[in-house]
């Protein structure tokens, strides 16, 4: 075969390339950053250099200097999207808020917010590890649960193939599925090794608007057409309090006090009725294996457990989830705040931290933790 | 590397303009070939593809001196000893636990307290595949159907030709080994033939079998007792054409990306659920594997010379079934299909197709039936498993929590299956004589489409085996 009998491959490569530059341009112009377009940064001009994260300074919050004043209190936040939140400037996000409440308050605080989109328990982990003794924290406050089920699920509820029982080992899969809880831990750093060993080719082409916009036009409106698991399975909220004490371990192992906090939704178990579709949709862009119903009662399992293991291993609980879950106007989807929402949940986890700070000044003033 | 993965939306191309800026250079372009074919297997396990190698260049060491050789005795000799490496490596990675824990069970119903050993190694994917084809080259040279191949190259590219090297089609010696002796006459017809081939392959993988699978299939599957003897069989008509789709999908690929590097590999499939009878169905499915089964076990058997039709089938089609995975349900499967050959050894496995529509439609229907019984010991796990999918069905309860839109697609992919492939023919023709350009977007389209359908990375049923 000869080069120019190609010329319909050609073709295809340069439909295809025309077509995504196409997208990328139109989502540039929507205020999104893609691969050949970046977006201008969200902060203005007067804010630029106030917060990070910078090379100096990992964290979406005010920069400070490494160096921790005498007297001041760290908190560090574990969380994902919803603390990161680009859509908003980083003055307006809920951990800068909180930390402009708390010193309003009179406390010393400074917050180190360490969320990033798409992380979960599992990648808390390796980032206070890395970072933790560095910057060291003195609270670590954890807030997750959603990109948690999104890798578990899989893993507790994939029923794929069937037949040769040599298949599950020879993909990988019989160190997931059906796991022990307490092998969960090592089950967490395959995932995340498998992921940073993903070829190149895979990345980039995931990496485009074109294939952005295609699984965001059909992936969920396929998942709504599965039968889809009604309730978490048990050893799936137990590979999530593993997950948990994970964190809790590393964050004592820096010395830190580990802070849980209860998850908000803005459609919990509780309310009546069906999240609206595009919530829903939204939902199942992320999580191919729960139904509507198994997340959100899935929620309510999961704060539950946060409150066994907060009783069982002398750990505060924050119970945001009793004050903002529910209130739909705070939200703009099934977890992701509004700007009102970040203000709100800034000042209710202010009034939740307030006895974790006394107790801490308290501490201090005895001789320190 | 999948061939439904980004990997191989790149991965293709590359090789397909490399090999044609070698188009002057036979040789450098079969050594690119071979290049990319391992690269191909190692982006699943780079290790074992000294597996591979290991199984090249023995066949090719013994196939030379099989050439070389006129004692009988001595080429009986290297004929067992290839057949002991070859199925001795495919024994040890696919059937050694499930022979040591038949043993000693065995051994425990008896008495003894015997706990099996099991290793645990990964079975490398498509060694059935290229075990079954290198051993086929063995065989010919011995009985000198075929000459041996001198270029240990060419040998090697043979057998590791990544288009067909996981999953089929089962190539002969004889088939391709002489294309790679002649200069290949491309076209761009060809070009679009192959490119045709290829999306009807992801077409059915992507739409209808990962669909079919993801939707119901997989999740009634794993918990029969929660769902309605009504689910139940409809799993089971779903799982019927998520195998087809997805097997016949994979062939698709394979020989069309083989058309699109210019050379030819056989079909592998023929509307198998159209078949009259059972005899009918095994000329139409999974016909490389049928027809290595016939002319190298079969028919050395005795095949149905001398009244032994009954024992020949039965061996050949419980080892047919056995080749498929280390496990009771794959021989049961086997031997079922055996005795359903057996039944029909009257039948005319080339039935006329112009009968009444009235007994086209019955003997259909009941063939049909006949295979999808088959496919229900094919997809269980185990006994148990049957035992709590009959136990479930046996309820006789209806109700269903599949989507309708499932049901649809259930429907769809019987239509496309029984479309009368005069319908077909004639709606790819008309595709293949819009402009080149027309045809490139409509294409671009589809991998886009297709990236936004695969809801998840559901690797080819028949990687497995």
């Amino acid at each position: 075969m000869k080069l120019r009998h190609y010329t319909l491959v050609l073709w295809i490569a340069l439909f295809l390339v025309l077509g995504e530059v196409g997208l990328e341009w139109r989502a540039n112009r929507r205020g999104y950053s893609s691969i050949l377009f970046s977006q201008p940064t969200t902060e203005g001009a007067a804010t630029a250099g106030e917060y990070g994260p910078t090379e100096e300074f990992p964290f979406r919050s005010r920069v400070v200097p490494v160096a921790k004043p005498a007297g001041t209190t760290r908190i560090w936040i574990a969380s994902a999207s919803y603390a990161e939140d680009k859509r908003f400037p980083a003055s307006e996000i809920f951990p800068v808020l909180l930390e402009d409440e708390l010193r309003a308050r009179g406390h010393d605080v400074q917050v180190l917010n360490a969320s990033k989109d798409g992380y979960s328990f599992a990648s808390a982990v390796p980032m206070l590890r890395e970072l933790g003794p560095e910057w060291r924290p003195d609270v670590v406050l954890l807030y997750h649960l959603t990109n948690d089920l999104d890798e578990l699920a899989p893993r507790f509820l994939s029923v794929q193939g069937g037949g040769a029982p040599n298949a599950r080992t020879e993909h990988g899969e019989a160190s997931a599925a059906g796991a022990p809880a307490n092998e969960v831990g090592e089950g967490d750093e395959e995932v995340a090794r498998t992921e940073r060993e993903r070829p190149w080719p895979s990345r980039l082409i995931e990496a485009t608007t074109a294939y952005a916009q295609a699984k965001n036009q059909f992936k969920a409106r396929l998942v709504g057409l599965r039968i889809l698991a009604d309730e978490l399975p048990p050893e799936l909220v137990d590979a999530l309090d593993e997950r948990v004490m994970a964190c809790a371990d590393a964050a004592r192992a820096i010395g830190a006090r580990t802070v849980l906090c209860r998850f908000a939704c803005s459609y919990p178990a509780a309310l009546p009725g069906r999240m609206p579709a595009d919530y829903r949709n939204n939902l199942y862009r992320y999580n191919s294996y729960l139904s509507e119903r198994a997340w959100r009662s899935g929620v309510a399992t999961f704060n539950d457990r946060l409150l066994e293991i907060g009783a069982r291993e002398g750990l505060p609980v924050l119970d945001l989830s009793s004050r903002v879950a529910g209130r739909t106007a705070l939200f703009r989807d099934f977890c992701h705040l509004k700007e009102a929402g970040h203000v709100e949940v800034a000042k209710q986890l202010a009034d939740l931290l307030e006895p974790v700070l006394a107790e801490r000044d308290g501490g201090s003033q005895g001789g320190g933790e | 590397m999948n061939f439904n993965s980004s990997e191989f939306l790149l991965f293709l191309p590359i090789v397909l303009i490399v090999c044609a800026l070698l188009q002057r250079h036979r040789s450098l372009r079969h050594f690119a070939l071979l290049v990319a074919s391992y690269v191909f297997y190692m982006a699943w396990n780079w290790y074992y593809a000294g597996l591979i190698a290991g199984s090249t260049l023995v066949d090719y060491l013994i196939g030379r001196r099989l050439g070389h050789e006129e004692d009988e005795r001595k080429r009986k000799l290297l004929l067992i000893t290839s057949l002991t490496l070859n199925l001795g490596v495919l024994a040890l990675f696919k059937y050694f636990n499930f022979f040591t824990d038949s043993g000693a069970s065995l051994l425990q119903l008896v008495g003894f307290d015997v706990q099996p050993f099991e290793h645990s190694l990964l079975l490398p994917v498509g060694i059935s595949f290229y075990t079954f084809q290198t051993l086929s080259y063995t065989i010919d040279v011995y009985w000198r159907r075929l000459r041996p191949e001198t270029d240990l190259g060419k040998f090697a590219l043979f057998v590791s030709f990544f288009p067909q090297l996981v999953a089929g089609p089962i190539v002969r010696a004889s088939d391709f080994l002489p294309q790679l002796h002649v200069d290949v006459e491309g076209s761009r017809d060809r070009v679009r033939a192959g490119m045709a081939r290829i999306f009807r392959g992801l077409f059915k993988k992507i739409v209808l079998a990962d669909l079919l699978a993801t939707f119901f299939v997989d999740e009634i599957f794993a918990h029969p007792s929660q769902h309605s003897s009504l689910d139940l069989l409809l799993a089971l008509y779903g799982y019927a054409f998520q195998i087809y789709n997805d097997f016949s999908g994979y062939s698709d690929i394979a020989i069309g990306a083989a058309m699109l590097l210019g050379f030819h590999i056989p079909e592998n499939f023929d509307r198998p659920y159209v078949s009259r009878n059972v005899r009918e169905f095994w000329t139409r499915w999974h016909i490389s594997l049928s027809s290595w089964l016939k002319d190298y076990l079969y028919i050395p058997l005795g095949g149905n010379r001398g009244g032994r039709t009954t024992r020949n089938l039965m061996i050949t089609m419980g080892l047919g079934g056995l080749w498929h995975g280390a496990g009771l349900n794959f021989v049961l499967w086997g031997i079922y299909h055996g005795l359903l050959l057996v039944f029909a050894r009257s039948s005319d496995r080339h039935a006329d197709q112009r009968a009444p529509l009235t007994t086209l439609v019955r003997e259909r229907f009941v063939t049909f039936h006949l295979v999808l019984l088959g496919w229900l010991l094919f997809r269980v796990r185990d006994m148990a498993h049957l035992g709590e999918y009959l136990t479930s069905f046996a309820r006789f309860d209806l109700g269903t929590a599949i989507h309708p839109a499932a049901i649809g697609l259930l429907a769809f992919a019987a239509l496309v299956h029984f479309t009368p492939r005069g319908f077909v023919d004639r709606a790819l023709e008309r595709f293949a004589r819009l402009p080149e350009l027309a045809q490139g977007a409509a294409y671009a389209v589809s991998i886009v489409v297709l990236c936004g359908l695969g809801v998840d990375a559901v690797v080819f049923i028949y990687f497995q085996f």
